[in-house]
């Protein structure tokens, strides 16, 4: 019996295209698939490393990556959330009625479909079997919303998914439970390249709460793209819970198109990762679309997180609001990017950032560099960025009514949070990043 | 439980190398509430800083016993522990921080456990009727918007609520909100009682006619220079500071009246 070759026993940088083939042929992935991933694997090849000269990663310091070192997959296995770490537990909690997808390391483990999900003909399964039992809707979305030559990581996520995720809503269904996907980095892991397509129908509604964590152990790579394609009137709340390890070197690009009248709600907590590029495109391709998102990241440590987020407007009459919040510790860097790009004919546009960063210690640092490219007279937009501290003045107010200096803190912090953390529609969700930033405060 | 007993001997302090009070002198009981008056400029509003713990007051030297316990050597909170209240004349919005959530933390920390969340209500409550507010107060956040009233009721809430031993009340230029005054002298008549001192500090002498005061300090360059009884006062409202400074032998200055918040009270 032929052994199956494995992506595992080679590193990225003794990878080929032959290699890929094989695997992917071996894998019996449809011939489209094998072609697309042959594709991104010559554009993986020929992209540089993104570097300081490149306007969008000018405040990204990669040259320490040791890209080329990282295995090409790494293996691993659960049959159910008992096998997962507990932090990874922690995002299964939503009880068995829930909708869930695992993968642990870059492999797809176990599935749970809700009953509602099931009765509503929702979809919900990994990429690779999606691509063999429904291949042409696969196939005509597939790196449509992002190209596979995007960037350098976006084109890895092309060539080495190997399970992915994949949600598909259809017309009409309302789910009222969301849908969870996780990946989960155990210590013997170190490559989680993975990629979410998730397709809504006209009119379809649902929530989808995707998270990454890992125990860490050794430095990892993470390669990650979502694309996100919503149809007229459709309507969906997109959790990003980003708690990997900070070993975790991390890209992720994520990209949604809205078709007319849809309405995207984003949610993102960046809080973990050594390096975290996290970037964001929201296109308002279609008449009267919308998105909000709500960001919250806490970098500590030596933590770099590196935000990029999108609004780009070419219909008629959409609305965005883009709301980030963030404390920094330790020597924690967050860079934050947000461009409102508004086309020519896009009238009737209404689009708004607010960033507000809170430095808690000296030795982290914040940049907010928020942007507006308008080609468009009819237009409402804005932007505002603050970095500020705590004030000492609070922290002495506070303390005289028996708070101890760290109390006072976490209180003022807490505090800080709030505004954004109210708008946070799920409340487990919530309670999560609440956890997370007090962990991060003890 | 033993009567509050605030002894303050020989306190100096400083301010970026400046010395400001230059050796203060101050013995409150329980049960008794004393009047700190002086001039702008006197120390008045340091003194109560520094009785708090604010970092950016330096100590020079004296002693300031709770109890027996120096407070000198411990920071604002350990203070706050040992039976300390400072009422703020300008107190901090905190945002996002519910006035409950707030002061149920001080509460779980003055107490060393966690307060349950049904007597800490119940004890909010009884505070709040006793003050005579409106419950939805305490899902607002910390002073975030409030007007200068709110404010003052918020520190009287809090000074109720976490029943301290010795109470500072910094009113120093509250005699222009009238308002303001009613409110902090109504709370100190509901609130005062044996197991708790009060010292009021303030410029005017205005808060003292909704207030008895048993004993009134007049407060003068770093330093106590007279006590004595609400007569006190009451001359100071009449005279000025100008019959002291003469007295003192201070060169004398355009007069801010002690009584200049009465004055203002046509307004």
């Amino acid at each position: 019996m032929a052994v199956r070759p494995s992506l595992a026993e080679r590193t990225i940088g003794e990878l080929d295209a032959e290699a890929l083939r094989a695997w992917s042929a071996a894998r019996g992935e449809p011939e489209w698939l094998t072609d697309l991933r042959l594709a991104a694997w010559n554009a993986f090849v020929e992209l540089p490393v993104p570097n300081r000269q490149m306007e969008d990663w000018n405040r990204l310091n990669l040259q320490s990556l040791p890209l080329a070192e990282f295995p090409a997959h790494s293996p691993g296995r659960a049959d159910s959330p008992e096998e997962l770490p507990e932090e990874a537990r922690r995002a299964l909690a939503t009880g068995p009625e829930a909708s869930a997808l695992v993968q642990v390391n870059g492999t797809a483990a176990f599935r749970r479909l809700g009953p509602e999900a099931e009765k509503a003909g929702v979809v919900f399964c990994d990429l690779a079997r999606a691509a063999r039992e429904e291949g042409e809707v696969v196939r005509r979305a597939l790196t449509s919303v992002v190209p596979k030559e995007a960037d350098k990581f976006s084109a890895l996520s092309a060539a080495l998914w190997s399970d992915g995720f994949y949600l598909r809503v259809p017309r009409g269904a309302a789910l009222t439970v969301p849908l969870a996907t996780l990946r989960v980095r155990t210590g013997d892991g170190a490559t989680s390249i993975s990629r979410t397509l998730v397709l809504l129908e006209e009119g379809a509604e649902c929530a989808l709460v995707e998270t990454q964590t890992g125990e860490g152990g050794r430095p990892g790579l993470d390669a990650n793209v979502v694309e996100i394609r919503l149809g007229p009137g459709a309507r969906l709340r997109y959790v990003g819970l980003q708690n990997w390890d900070e070993e975790m070197w991390s890209f992720c690009h994520r990209r949604a198109f809205l078709g007319p009248a849809s309405h995207l709600t984003w949610v993102f907590g960046e809080f973990g990762g050594r390096v975290a590029r996290s970037s964001f495109v929201s296109d308002h391709a279609g008449d009267g679309s919308g998105s909000e998102s709500l960001t919250v990241f806490f970098s500590s440590g030596r933590q770099h997180h590196d935000i990029f987020q999108t609004m780009y407007h070419t219909a008629r009459r959409t609305e965005a609001n883009m709301d980030v919040r963030g404390a920094l510790s330790g020597q924690g860097r967050c860079v934050f990017r947000g461009d409102i790009d508004i086309e020519r004919g896009a009238k009737g546009t209404s689009s708004f950032e607010t960033a507000h960063a809170l430095v808690l210690e000296k030795g982290a640092r914040a940049d907010a560099i928020p942007s507006l490219y308008i080609d468009e007279n009819d237009v409402r937009a804005s932007h505002s960025a603050t970095t500020g501290q705590i004030d000492p003045e609070q922290l002495f107010y506070l303390m005289t009514r028996g708070l101890s200096q760290r109390v006072a803190r976490r209180l003022i912090v807490r505090g800080f949070f709030e505004p954004i953390l109210d708008q946070v529609p799920l409340a487990s969700v919530r309670a999560e990043f609440e956890r997370l930033i007090d962990r991060k405060l003890a | 439980m033993s009567i509050p007993h605030l002894k303050v001997s020989g306190l100096k302090a400083s301010v970026d190398g400046n010395p400001i009070l230059k050796g203060v002198d101050l013995e409150v009981k329980g049960g008794e509430v004393h009047a700190i008056m002086g001039p702008n400029g006197a120390g008045k509003s340091t003194l109560a800083l520094t009785l708090a713990g604010h970092p950016g007051y330096q100590v020079e030297g004296g002693s300031v016993l709770l109890d027996g316990k120096e407070l000198l050597a411990v920071d604002a909170d350990e203070r706050a522990k040992a039976g300390l209240f400072l009422a703020f004349q300008y107190p901090q919005e905190v945002q996002g921080v519910t006035v409950a959530n707030f002061l149920r933390t001080a509460l779980t920390e003055l107490r060393g456990r966690e307060v349950p969340v049904r007597e800490f209500m119940a004890k909010l409550h009884e505070k709040m009727d006793l003050l005579q507010m409106d419950h939805s107060f305490a899902s607002r956040y910390l002073n975030a918007g409030f007007s200068g009233g709110e404010k003052k009721r918020n520190e009287m809430l809090q000074m109720a609520v976490l029943e301290p031993r010795m109470a500072i009340l910094d009113e120093t230029d509250s005699g222009l909100d009238i308002d303001a005054v009613r409110i902090v002298a109504d709370s100190v008549n509901r609130l005062k009682g044996p197991g708790m001192g009060v010292i009021v500090i303030t410029h005017y002498s205005r808060i003292l006619r909704y207030l008895e005061p048993d004993v009134v300090h007049v407060m003068f360059d770093g330093r106590i220079v007279r006590s004595g009884g609400k007569e006190l006062a009451e001359e100071l409202e009449a005279q000025g500071y100008n019959w002291l400074r003469r007295e003192l032998g201070y060169e004398e200055v355009a007069e801010e009246p002690a009584a200049e918040g009465a004055a203002r009270d046509g307004r």
